[in-house]
């Protein structure tokens, strides 16, 4: 099954025709040490990327790269709206009242979300 | 109780499409046989420049992030960059595609000074003989003139979008090396029996064992070529190409026509499959939400006679249009099912009884005495 995970983040190509032709982004693996590391970063959305909220979560479009992404999830929205706020992905996640439970399926999302460059580093970082 | 899988969200329908095609123009200098809008001569009805922008605004409304502009060729509109830019300034990323007659010099600068743009060139061989033989003769030169045009303005990577036909499939790995020589990407899409493409698909498309050829050649690819996820029919022979693997139709795709009729499937313009108009009081977004044919579709569909193949999960029974335009049934094989399900049903199929495609804007044809 595709995409049937909460918090997991898809990528695509965007279909460059009829059909969105997305690829899912590698199922993410992430050591402890790049967990922490990961939750201790500034990341914000990227200003080229327009969200777009749907019932499933929302859909991400990076007019740089050309990228669909899919998030899987309302709540991955409302992280990912909300990182760039705050001095850590970790204060972000407690700001946005995400039960430690589910932190490991929102850092794999943030994670893929990096890689497909929606997220980057705080311009203020530092 | 789990959370439905993505595709099953997806194929429940959005509120707006992801993206769509939009066929500027009927009006086209060339005549290929496999043109899916029977694309020729210029609509008079055809949308002006005043409801054309009023579609991008409706389209920006919606958040539809970018438009596959076509035709026709886009190029021959005298409003083309007046509209291109119109939409990237307003946040709407725009692909077009052109058989590159009108792509000079100059236009290629222009073209690279516009962001969010990425443009296509048809090409359909990877030399003279096979591409003008579908595409009509002195289209190799034109299209090759434009991708020498766009790399001297340093444009980047645009893409070379080629249809694979019987006659082109064993040039694949030629079009690649085309694409890499220019830094361009390489796009494949699947043949459709659409358009004037209905008169000629049984001679170009692949035969079965080159559907096999394709997949692996596919496979082997990955990221690396575009398909615009139209090869989905092939997974049934295993692992699935990279793609949403379903059919967008009336779900996260649709197309506009040049006369702004809203038709599910871009390579579908029949009535049958037609929503309604962008000229209808509530506009796109009207057809695309309340039209009961999209509702339609968005509706769970029945495997029907592919019910008892063990791939049915892997191919979804493949193409909508392949189907429509071949005679077969929407619930049955694809008529290029890998394991040639579909040829025996195209078997049955009386002479005459595919259903015939809808508006033809294809030029009367002269007979020329030399």
């Amino acid at each position: 099954m595709r995409g049937d995970r909460p918090g997991r983040a898809a990528g695509a190509r965007p279909g460059e025709s009829a059909d969105a032709s997305p690829e899912e982004s590698a199922g993410a693996s992430h050591s402890q040490f790049a967990t922490s590391a990961l939750l201790n970063r500034h990341l914000e959305l990227d200003d080229r990327v327009a969200l777009r909220p749907e019932s499933f979560g929302a859909l991400a479009y990076h007019y740089g790269n050309r990228r669909l992404i899919f998030l899987r999830h309302p709540d991955v929205l409302t992280v990912v709206r909300s990182l760039g706020g705050h001095e850590t992905v970790a204060d972000t996640l407690r700001a946005c009242d995400i039960a430690p439970a589910r932190w490991p399926s929102f850092l794999a999302a943030i994670e893929s979300l990096v890689r497909s460059e929606v997220l980057r580093e705080c311009a203020l970082a530092g | 109780m789990s959370a439905p899988s993505l595709v099953d969200e997806l194929k429940g329908g959005l509120d707006a499409p992801i993206c769509l095609t939009w066929e500027l123009t009927y009006a086209c200098n060339l005549a290929c046989v496999h043109c899916l809008s029977s694309s020729g001569r210029r609509d008079p009805n055809e949308l002006s420049t005043t409801e054309a922008k009023a579609v991008i605004d409706e389209l920006r409304t919606l958040q539809v992030f970018y438009v596959n502009l076509g035709g026709g060729e886009p190029m021959i509109r005298r409003d083309f960059f007046e509209l291109v830019s119109y939409a990237v300034d307003h946040g709407i990323g725009v692909k077009f595609s052109t058989n590159g007659t009108y792509l000079t010099a100059d236009a290629a600068r222009r073209l690279t000074a516009l962001d969010y743009l990425d443009i296509q060139i048809s090409l359909d061989g990877i030399d003279q003989p096979t591409n003008d033989a579908v595409r009509g003769a002195g289209s190799y030169d034109t299209a090759r003139r434009a991708m020498d045009h766009l790399a001297e303005a340093e444009f980047g990577p645009f893409k070379i979008s080629v249809v694979v036909t019987r006659q082109n499939v064993d040039q694949l790995d030629s079009f690649k090396a085309l694409a890499d020589s220019y830094g361009a990407q390489l796009r494949v899409t699947r043949l459709r029996p659409s358009g004037r493409g209905a008169n000629t698909w049984a001679e170009l498309h692949p035969t079965n064992e080159q559907q096999r050829q394709i997949y692996q050649w596919l496979l082997a690819k990955g990221d690396d070529v575009l398909t615009g996820d139209s090869f989905f029919h092939l997974n049934a022979l295993g692992e699935s190409l990279p793609g949403l693997n379903m059919c967008g139709a009336g779900r996260v795709v649709c197309l506009i026509d040049p006369v702004g009729d809203v038709y599910a499937c871009p390579f579908v313009i029949h009535d049958e499959f037609k929503a309604g108009s962008v000229r209808d009081p509530g506009g796109f977004a009207g057809v695309w939400r309340e039209s009961a044919l999209f509702t339609g579709l968005r509706e769970p569909e029945s495997a029907g006679a592919c019910a008892s193949c063990g791939s049915y999960d892997a191919c979804q029974g493949g193409c909508m249009a392949a189907k429509f335009f071949t005679g077969l049934p929407l619930d049955g094989p694809d008529p290029e099912c890998v394991y040639g399900h579909g040829e025996s049903s195209l078997a049955g199929v009386a002479a005459g009884a595919a259903p015939r495609p809808g508006a033809d804007h294809s030029r009367p044809v002269t007979f020329r005495r030399r």
